[in-house]
């Protein structure tokens, strides 16, 4: 193996480490967990054997095993994207319910305190 | 007959106004609802900075607070909540720039009273003498785009000015929380099959009304929003 393998290899154990950590200490799905760990295993046997794409990509009709990994990647990150937006938006409704729920507490206050005349 | 539509009036329609820095205009706002026999108004300031809550309270609104500003949906939502809970029969949703006429109101309530709409929409679109070319433009592009997202055609489907009865108020779910709310309202009329009617409105244009109203950067934001919106329906 090539340096650079070994580089990039720490970096996945370290990351593969990271999610087991979060896993143990509940603050992961199981369903994430099996996503993240699924995927950081396939990038250790990528930059292991990294000819293995080329297999890969010839099946697929790719050119290349190195164009296979950027466009797996592009769309990876789109799925993330994504799925970030869709988490954002939800964190954003949970706030709006808070912002509601106490803006509404003081409804009956409001009622009676009511300013004006035509009370 | 005249006199029981007054009743109605004083005691069972609600207008709620999203306010967010509106302190020119808000007091008019709720002079204007009041000069139309309309007293029960809930003013929801969704965090302002200016003195937009204050006028309100002296103005005799029944103010509610938003301690962080959450967009025109997060406070259609909180204000059509509260009027349910004080027992509206009608909700009346206002703008607070100063752009509805509080004459139109009565025509809106029309259909409602007599039973035959669940909604209305005050369009300014069918009748839109005087209203700027862009914002036809605009508002012809966001009735197409709700149409192609929502499967359903208004001429205006951004109109703040509506009235629902309290029962299709109950039904509807608003999950946006920016100005796509409008496009979402019109979403769950048809989702909860309920009987939508237009009638036509006149919008006061002044320059302070179209700064307020939706820039292309917004528009496009909206458009954003919108499909976000249109993928949580299809995926919830």
């Amino acid at each position: 193996m090539k340096p650079i393998q070994f580089i990039l290899l720490a970096c996945v154990l370290a990351a593969l480490t990271k999610v087991i950590h979060s896993y143990q200490q509940r603050r992961m799905r199981t369903l994430n967990f099996l996503f993240w760990t699924l995927l950081w295993i396939g990038t250790a046997s990528i930059i292991m054997f990294p000819d293995a794409t080329s297999f890969v990509a010839h099946l697929l009709g790719i050119g290349r095993g190195a164009d296979l990994i950027i466009y797996a990647s592009l769309l990876m990150s789109f799925c993330l994207i994504f799925r970030i937006h869709l988490m954002l938006a939800r964190l954003e409704q949970e706030i709006t319910e808070i912002v509601r729920a106490i803006a509404l507490g003081r409804l009956t206050e409001a009622v009676d305190s009511r300013g004006g005349d035509d009370k | 007959m005249q006199r029981r539509e007054d009743d109605m009036i004083d005691k069972r329609v609600v207008v709620v106004i999203p306010a967010y820095n509106e302190e020119r205009t808000i007091t008019g706002v709720i002079r204007g609802l009041h000069r139309q026999g309309l007293t029960s108004l809930i003013v929801i300031d969704d965090g302002s900075s200016d003195h937009t809550a204050e006028l309100a309270f002296q103005e005799g609104a029944i103010l509610l607070r938003h301690v962080l500003n959450r967009g025109l949906g997060g406070a259609l939502g909180t204000g059509i909540k509260a009027a349910l809970h004080l027992g509206a029969e009608v909700i009346v949703t206002f703008d607070a720039d100063g752009q509805h006429n509080p004459n139109d109101v009565p025509r809106l309530l029309e259909p409602i009273t007599k039973g035959d709409a669940d909604v209305v929409i005050g369009s300014r679109m069918l009748d839109p003498l005087g209203m700027p070319y862009q914002r036809c433009v605009a508002n012809w592009i966001a009735n197409v785009v709700t149409y192609l997202l929502f499967g359903t055609w208004t001429t205006d489907s951004q109109s703040g000015l509506r009235a629902f009865s309290s029962q299709a108020a109950a039904r509807m779910r608003i999950m946006t929380r920016g100005m796509e709310v409008s496009s979402e309202i019109i979403a769950e009329t048809v989702k909860n099959r309920l009987r939508r009617q237009e009638v036509p409105v006149k919008a006061i244009y002044t320059d302070y009304s179209l700064s307020k109203g939706q820039s292309f950067h917004v528009g496009l934001q909206t458009l954003m929003r919108l499909i976000l919106a249109k993928v949580r329906r299809l995926t919830l």
